[in-house]
């Protein structure tokens, strides 16, 4: 049976236009319930332009969660913010792929990976 | 039954020997009475256990009676009573208990009769929601279609329909977020709106990108659905279809004997205000003998007693095992079957939902049917000799 607890820890100082969420656990019906107010509560105190979810440790993601998720993404939007996923497992980035939510969030294999991206993208700006 | 008397008790009994003392003296030296000694003694012995008696019958039998006629009409469903009481002793705790019990009682009784009324009201929500869902698949010429469903919970939140529009034939198969009364609501208005646009619009993607835009301004911002169309021009005689976020489309080759299992693509309903960019509208060729599998996640995610998931791969081996054999029904009654055997006695966590389309011959009369009331999906004229894969493990 999985296991259906979820762990969040918040990176806010390795770097300053970042902030990390790491996700441990899984993502279901379950551990929203306890977590669901917290993960809505980045939308307002998330300071700087990026939030970044770090799926690397998350095992199981429900659709109800991938709602929020794109809720989150939405709302980030609106304040001109936005929200990047990285390292999301095999089964967890097959279902997002499936429902499109690569469409609206963008998605990095590693964390370097964002970090590159981001260099890249400082150095055409 | 034994009751340790209390302290108050003994003071009666001391109060009661002195008493009978008082007695006997006013009765020698006042009333001038001979007694013997020893005509004292069994006087005064008479008195102090005539007077226990009436205290304990006082104090303690009586009392106890109450409580206990209360405690009886309790247990046989008879009217009682609170039972008023300063005492602090051993009967008093037990009235005080009984009051508490009654009390709890009734509060738990208020709460089931109320949760009757919603359990009855879901009820009959979930009635209406399964008579949205076609008691009976269309009868298209030159295709057999099955279809199998089964909600989690008494409002589900998987959704199908059959729409003929003249010469053509929608097919669709969503998956609305989560299940219960939200999911049931969306589900409505996704058919509400599909069948509308259906008589409106000549092509399956017009339907979807107009659905979509009505939807997103009506759901709530953390809901979608996602959904898989088919459309059937009976004029043309092609199939096509649109995806929307859904599971992929799962097609069988009577040539060939192969399965694919194509991404659908798209993206869900109700994620953007506009995805008229982001669908498109493809062809699925057929020939005569293939089979289309349309299915929700319930089935690929529904787990095992030891936890594995049915998958999809298990899913394309099982369509490929028996796509070859029969007719639509009996295609979708074994791969039924193969799935309930598979996760044996594991709760449903989520809907379930199979339809299976197969494509007979030019001018073949089609058959169709609809089942969505079996407990189980299994079904007792299922192909016994049928071939049943083992269990293992399935790819994630």
């Amino acid at each position: 049976m999985l296991n259906s607890t979820l762990e969040l820890v918040v990176d806010k100082k390795t770097n300053p236009n970042v902030w990390k969420v790491d996700f441990f656990g899984n993502l279901d019906s379950y551990s929203l319930q306890t977590k669901k107010k917290e993960i809505l509560d980045y939308i307002d105190l998330v300071e700087p332009a990026t939030l970044l979810f770090d799926f690397t440790g998350l095992n199981f993601i429900n659709s109800e969660s991938i709602g929020l998720v794109l809720h989150i993404s939405e709302k980030l939007a609106e304040k001109n913010k936005k929200l990047v996923l990285i390292g999301a497992k095999k089964n967890v980035f097959q279902v997002l792929d499936v429902i499109g939510a690569f469409e609206l969030i963008q998605h990095y294999k590693s964390y370097d990976d964002f970090l590159r991206n981001q260099g890249n993208a400082n150095q055409a700006n | 039954m034994l009751i340790r008397p209390t302290k108050k008790i003994y003071w009666n009994l001391l109060m009661v020997s002195l008493f009978a003392i008082a007695m006997a003296l006013f009765l020698k030296f006042v009333l001038q009475i001979e007694f013997w000694p020893w005509q004292w003694v069994i006087v005064a012995f008479i008195g102090y256990f005539a007077a226990v008696i009436l205290i304990y019958l006082i104090n303690v039998s009586w009392p106890f009676k109450v409580v206990l006629d209360q405690v009886k009409a309790l247990l046989t469903g008879r009217k009682y009573k609170k039972i008023l009481t300063k005492r602090t002793d051993e009967i008093g705790i037990f009235a005080h208990f009984f009051n508490e019990v009654t009390t709890d009682l009734e509060k738990v009784t208020v709460d089931l009769e109320e949760s009757k009324k919603v359990s009855g009201e879901l009820k009959t929500a979930g009635q209406l929601q399964k008579e949205l869902i076609p008691a009976l698949a269309p009868t298209i010429e030159g295709f057999d279609i099955a279809v199998k469903n089964r909600s989690a919970e008494e409002l589900g939140g998987d959704n199908l329909d059959f729409i003929k529009v003249g010469n053509s034939t929608y097919f669709y198969v969503g998956d609305v977020t989560g299940h219960g009364v939200p999911a049931a609501i969306v589900m409505t208005m996704v058919n509400t709106l599909i069948n509308t646009f259906a008589e409106i619009y000549d092509t399956a993607y017009d339907v979807v990108v107009q659905t979509n835009r009505r939807l997103k301004t009506r759901i709530r911002a953390t809901m979608f659905m996602s959904m898989l169309m088919l459309k059937w021009n009976g004029l043309t005689k092609k199939m096509t279809y649109v995806g929307c976020g859904h599971e992929h489309l799962i097609v069988y080759k009577a040539r060939t004997g192969l399965v694919e299992a194509t991404v659908s693509g798209g993206i869900a309903l109700g994620m953007l205000a506009d995805n008229s960019k982001i669908v498109k509208e493809k062809d699925v060729p057929l020939e005569t003998g293939d089979v289309i599998v349309l299915y929700t996640d319930g089935i690929t995610e529904a787990r095992n007693m030891n936890g594995e998931m049915f998958g999809l791969e298990r899913l394309k081996q099982v369509v490929a095992l028996y796509a070859g054999q029969g007719d639509a029904q009996r295609i979708i009654q074994s791969i039924a079957k193969d799935f309930s055997k598979y996760v044996e006695e594991h709760v449903q966590e989520d809907d379930v939902t199979l339809i299976v389309i197969k494509k007979l011959s030019e001018g073949e009369e089609g058959r169709s049917s609809v089942d969505q009331k079996q407990a189980r999906w299994t079904d007792e004229n299922a192909v016994d000799k049928a071939e049943t894969l083992p269990t293992e493990k399935a790819a994630v």
